[in-house]
C-alpha cells in the first residue's frame, strides 16, 4: 500500500485503527472492528488476512511478540510509525470532510431536525 | 449444534486449498483457526443465523478472492479448453447420428465411430490448450518452467 492510497480500503482502515489502541491477534482485530464499527462493518478471515498481508508488506504493521502465555497458534500485530502516520492521515481526512460538510450544513441529522 | 460447528470448520478447511497459495502458505492456519472462533461467537449471539451469517461472508470471500485465482490458473484452463473444443468436434456429430439413425446398434456404432477422431486428436488439443495459456516455451521446456511466469496471464496472482 502506498503512501497516495487516501481514501483507505475499509478492511485496512479499521485494521489500523484497531491495532492502534496496542498489539492484537487476527481474531482480536476482527473483533475490535466489529466493535469499533458498531457491528457494521464485518469482515471474514479472507478479507482480514489478505489485508493483514498487504499492510505487512508496505510495513504499516509488523509482527509483534505477544503476551508471554499467548496461544502459540496465534501471531500477533503492532503498528508500526508509518502506519501510525497512515491511520492518523485518514483521520484528518474525515474530519475535514466532516468539517466541510459541518460548514455547508450537509449534515444529514441536521437537516432533519 | 456441535456437529455444526465441527462439519463447517472441515469444509472450511477444505475450501482454504482454493485461496491463493502465497496467503494459505502464510496464514492458513490462522484463517482456519478465526474462523472457528467466528462461527462459535456467531453460534452463542445468535444461534443458526448466526452461523448462516458467518457462512454467506466465507462463500462470499470465497468468490471474491480463491475463485478469481483458480479460473485463471492453468489447472482449470487446460482442462476447460480441451473439453470445450472436445464437445465442440463430437455434438454435431452426435447430433448428426441420433438423427439418421437406422436403429439402436447402428446409432452406437455411429457414435462410437464419431467419437474416435476428437478422442484421437485429444493430445494435440491439451497441447495446444497448454500453448494458449503458457505460451510457446511451455512445449518445449515443460509445465514446471518458471521463465514465463512473470508475463504469462495464467500465473497471474488473485491480488
Amino acid at each position: 500500500m502506498k503512501r497516495s492510497d487516501v481514501p483507505l480500503p475499509p478492511a485496512a482502515f479499521y485494521i489500523l485503527f484497531a491495532l492502534a489502541a496496542g498489539e492484537k491477534h487476527g481474531y482480536g482485530i476482527m473483533q475490535e472492528a466489529r466493535r469499533l464499527s458498531d457491528e457494521r462493518f464485518q469482515m471474514g478471515p479472507a478479507t482480514l488476512y489478505t489485508t493483514i498481508q498487504r499492510l505487512l508488506d508496505s510495513g504499516w504493521i509488523a509482527e509483534a511478540a505477544g503476551p508471554g502465555d499467548a496461544d502459540p497458534r496465534r501471531r500477533y500485530y503492532r503498528l508500526t510509525t508509518p502506519g501510525r502516520s497512515a491511520f492518523h492521515r485518514e483521520m484528518e481526512r474525515m474530519e475535514a470532510l466532516v468539517r466541510k460538510s459541518k460548514a455547508l450544513r450537509l449534515r444529514p441529522m441536521e437537516s432533519q431536525s | 449444534m456441535i456437529d455444526v460447528l465441527q462439519s463447517s470448520a472441515r469444509i472450511y478447511r477444505r475450501t482454504l486449498a482454493f485461496y491463493p497459495e502465497d496467503l494459505l502458505r502464510e496464514f492458513g492456519p490462522e484463517m482456519a483457526l478465526v474462523f472457528d472462533e467466528d462461527l462459535a461467537r456467531a453460534r452463542r449471539q445468535a444461534g443458526m443465523r448466526g452461523v448462516v451469517r458467518v457462512w454467506r461472508q466465507a462463500i462470499g470471500e470465497f468468490v471474491r478472492y480463491a475463485l478469481p485465482g483458480r479460473l485463471s490458473g492453468p489447472a482449470f484452463r487446460v482442462p476447460a479448453i480441451s473439453l470445450a473444443v472436445f464437445v465442440a468436434a463430437t455434438f454435431p456429430q452426435a447430433l448428426m447420428a441420433y438423427h439418421f439413425k437406422p436403429n439402436l446398434p447402428a446409432f452406437f456404432h455411429t457414435l462410437a465411430v464419431s467419437l474416435i477422431l476428437p478422442i484421437l486428436a485429444a493430445p494435440a488439443v491439451s497441447l495446444m490448450a497448454v500453448w494458449v495459456c503458457r505460451g510457446r516455451d511451455a512445449l518445449s521446456l515443460g509445465l514446471s518452467d518458471a521463465a514465463g511466469k512473470g508475463a504469462d496471464p495464467c500465473w497471474k496472482s488473485a491480488s
